[in-house]
């Protein structure tokens, strides 16, 4: 059997030739240019931080890396058009995790979650409540006291259905009235605070130049665990609840493109997560950059499920 | 603190900062005077660009394209009776008529230096005064907010034209269309017919392109079907010297106006969320009140060209000291400005003035320097475009046609903006043949949304409570002013007097009274 090829041997060499032969998606991937869609305008938290992230990706992934924004319907405008696309992935959604968790439960989407596979999730934002300088409460504990004894109505500046859906949940577990103050995007509601014109109000992160500023204080984080950037700060574990909501960065492409491809993409934007000028930039936006695959991606938005259908449940 | 200046100087006369300043400014002239396309377009765009620059270099361009842009949208709104950005429109009003009256030179000089005073002006502001202006402004709540825009509001009477039911009709309109979007307070659509698009409201600058721009090109259409088309050139070749110079007597003779502009526009400006156009419309009237011929506004009045212009570049720092002090932008523009300023790693607020003071002194500096540098571009950019306009009709007006097509596109979300854009052309095209006005159209469209945001944010903080205003001496005074000012303009617009002593002057009397100052200076 030594040295001659008989019928087996050619036949599993033949096999591996044409399997060896047929074209890779993932050797070959990518070939042509990617383009990100980003569910949000130009200038703000989200875009910024994607525009850091396109030129080294661009980099890694040895082609262009061109980056759109299409704001509206928190993110769900480019939700819509990216579940339309090709699941080739060359067109990547770029928006918040509530686009996937939260919208479709207080919208009615065209879209849901089951259209995307999600490669990754590259920002956490520092969500936390906070409050004017001249609060007449510190904390959690101290807040609704407060509004106990006093009877008086939280005014809650609002813009995002997150922290509308986590301050009415606790108002009702804590059996104290809330009233919502529309405003407009994350600068309004830091204008509301700063003219003392609300109580409190909620933000990804842009809450803290104004804490150190000494303008405002902050009150307690929306996340369950405790936030990287604010570790002194009550996180709702700590308060005793058993969910929480912050908001990530994902980078989605359609369901159905092949795993292979998911997998380069996250390995690329793993790298470009850990480089050095990506952290200084979260650092200095009060972002955490950070990696996380596409399994815990699906977990981490699976938690904000599971989190905001409670929360929404419980305040019908 | 002079050595800081003094290294702050070194840094900044660089050929690469002032390179960049200068590429701003002509850049932002050059899409300001382009129907279709405006500055935050070009900013958006431009913004990732800026990555690779020096966090000087980078935040000057821009700055410098936010300057440029508020003068160039001047040109078209002169020459051809399409303004350049929304914030132009009231530059229409008197610059178009006396383009039709062969002054079309001598309103783009005034333009452009009542937009350079009114920058400077702003700029000095911003430098000395930001930190306790930006405290004084964002220490106004939704309820002095409400009260301002509404006494804003009374000022549709005066800008109404000749017919105050219109004037009212149209801004009902505007405001009627103000209405499609998510509710404020429960998130959920509100007259969107199902377009997810209209989520953030008509989008505005669809609205305005079509509303300005191709309903202008319409009409032109139209007279040219009927065979009343007069070629602009005609006004252009007509024009004597003296119309086509600026004298200095008339220069000083504007100033007055000039200075109220660059006052109002400071001021609004440096309100978050207000706005450019609303300057230059609140400075148009507050000149038109304050003139001793009022009759000629609307009819080719320099004085209204220069406040409408003062007050719309003035806006433009006095929109940067909220973000500068406290690190709040109050329009899209600035927004990305402070995007910009994020991307290079710096954060606005009080602590730029404290960690990075050389930098901030830099960019204080750059900003002078760009007002000076908008002037030169300012010259040649006019020279330029008045020679461009010299060109035949059937290669400009497509082409027009062309940057307004595509500035929808980009702002309007896609075709959609585009279709939008062309029924909001059919709408204009009506209003102007119907003598309907414009200016206050735009006016219920843009305050319309502001208006139902403040107002219902006042009564849910004061929990429909009037007694609140108690509290709030600031917002009183405001409604005491509106309920005046209301009664005023409205009862000048509508006392028969009135109305027929505005209308006795036709189109020739503005003529004499210039050609008298002209002659004195000869």
């Amino acid at each position: 059997m030594s040295g001659t090829i008989n019928r087996r041997s050619f036949v599993a060499a033949a096999a591996i030739t044409i399997a060896g032969s047929m074209p890779s998606l993932a050797q070959d991937y990518p070939t042509k240019p990617i383009t990100i869609v980003v569910g949000y305008a130009a200038g703000g938290g989200t875009d910024v931080s994607i525009r850091a992230m396109a030129g080294p990706l661009a980099e890694i992934l040895d082609e262009r890396v061109l980056v759109q924004n299409v704001g509206g319907a928190g993110g769900g405008v480019a939700a819509v058009r990216v579940a339309a696309a090709e699941p080739d992935g060359y067109t990547l959604l770029a928006t918040t995790s509530s686009t996937f968790s939260l919208e479709p439960l207080v919208q009615q989407t065209v879209y849901s979650d089951s259209d995307f596979t999600h490669v990754a999730t590259v920002v956490q934002f520092q969500g936390a409540i906070f409050a004017p300088a001249s609060a007449p409460f510190d904390n959690y504990a101290e807040m609704i006291a407060h509004f106990k004894e006093t009877g008086r109505t939280l005014k809650h500046a609002n813009y995002f259905q997150l922290d509308k859906l986590l301050m009415d949940y606790i108002a009702r577990k804590e059996g104290i009235q809330v009233d919502f103050v529309p405003v407009q995007g994350g600068n309004g509601a830091v204008q509301a605070v700063l003219s003392e014109s609300v109580d409190t109000a909620y933000s990804g992160g842009s809450w803290s130049p104004h804490t150190q500023s000494g303008e405002a204080k902050p009150i307690f984080a929306t996340s369950y665990e405790r936030l990287v950037f604010a570790p002194e700060l009550e996180s709702m574990k700590d308060l005793g609840y058993d969910i929480g909501t912050t908001s990530y960065i994902t980078i989605s492409v359609p369901a159905g493109t092949p795993e292979d491809v998911v997998n380069k993409l996250s390995d690329a934007l793993k790298q470009v997560t850990v480089d050095e000028a990506m952290t200084t930039m979260g650092e200095q936006r009060f972002m955490e950059v950070q990696h996380w695959g596409p399994q815990e991606t699906v977990e981490l938005i699976n938690f904000e499920i599971e989190s905001f259908n409670e929360m929404f449940d419980a305040t019908r | 603190m002079f050595e800081q200046i003094a290294s702050a100087t070194v840094d900044l006369l660089t050929v690469e900062v002032m390179g960049y300043i200068v590429l701003g400014v002509t850049i932002g002239y050059f899409v300001g005077a382009m129907p279709g396309l405006n500055r935050a377009t070009a900013l958006a765009l431009l913004l990732p660009f800026t990555f690779t620059m020096s966090p000087l270099a980078a935040i000057c361009f821009l700055i410098g394209i936010n300057k440029g842009g508020a003068a160039g949208s001047a040109v078209s709104a002169i020459l051809m009776n399409v303004p350049g950005e929304p914030s132009s429109v009231v530059t229409t009003l008197d610059g178009y008529p006396m383009t039709r009256q062969g002054k079309s030179r001598k309103a783009l000089k005034l333009a452009l230096y009542a937009s350079v005073i009114g920058d400077i002006l702003a700029t000095i502001v911003l430098i000395m005064l930001a930190a306790p202006l930006a405290r004084l402004a964002v220490g106004l709540g939704p309820i002095e907010l409400s009260a301002i825009l509404l006494f804003a509001m009374t000022f549709i009477a005066a800008v109404s034209g000749r017919s105050f039911l219109k004037g009212i009709i149209s801004g009902l309109i505007g405001l009627l269309l103000a209405t499609p979007r998510l509710d404020p307070e429960t998130g959920m659509p509100r007259l969107t017919f199902g377009f997810m698009e209209l989520y953030d409201g008509i989008p505005l600058l669809a609205v305005a392109i079509g509303t300005l721009a191709l309903s202008e090109i319409l009409v032109q259409i139209d007279r040219g079907w009927r065979g009343r088309y007069s070629h602009k050139n005609e006004f252009l070749h007509s024009a004597s010297s003296a119309d086509s110079r600026l004298s200095g007597k008339e220069f000083l003779a504007s100033m007055p106006a000039i200075l109220r502009g660059s006052i109002t526009g400071t001021v609004i400006g440096l309100l978050p969320g207000l706005g450019a156009s609303l300057s230059s419309f609140l400075a148009y009237t507050w000149v038109k009140r304050a003139s001793k011929t009022p009759e000629l506004f609307g009819k080719g009045a320099p004085d209204g060209v220069a406040a409408a212009e003062a007050a719309d570049n003035a806006s433009v720092p006095a929109s940067l000291i909220p973000v500068f002090a406290i690190g709040l932008p109050g329009s899209l523009a600035t927004a990305l400005l402070m995007g910009g300023f994020m991307m290079h790693g710096l954060t606005p607020g009080p602590f730029l003035l404290r960690d990075n003071i050389e930098l901030v002194y830099a960019i204080f500096l750059g900003m002078l320097a760009a007002s000076g540098i908008l002037l030169m571009v300012g010259y040649f950019g006019q020279g330029v475009f008045t020679r461009v306009i010299t060109v035949r009709d059937t290669v400009i007006i497509p082409v027009i046609v062309f940057l307004c097509v595509i500035g929808a596109y980009l702002e309007g979300g896609g075709m959609f903006g585009v279709h939008l854009m062309l029924v909001f052309a059919f709408v204009g095209y009506f209003l102007k043949k119907f003598d309907f006005s414009f200016v206050t159209f735009l006016v219920g469209y843009i305050l319309g949304p502001m208006v139902e945001l403040s107002m219902r944010q006042a009564i849910i903080i004061s929990d429909a409570n009037p007694m609140i205003l108690l509290k709030h001496p600031v917002a009183v005074v405001f409604l005491a002013l509106a309920v005046l000012s209301a009664w005023r303009l409205s009862a000048m617009n509508m006392l028969p007097k009135a109305q027929s002593r505005a209308m006795k002057r036709p189109d020739g009397e503005a003529q004499p009274l210039a050609k008298k100052r002209d002659c004195e200076h000869r």
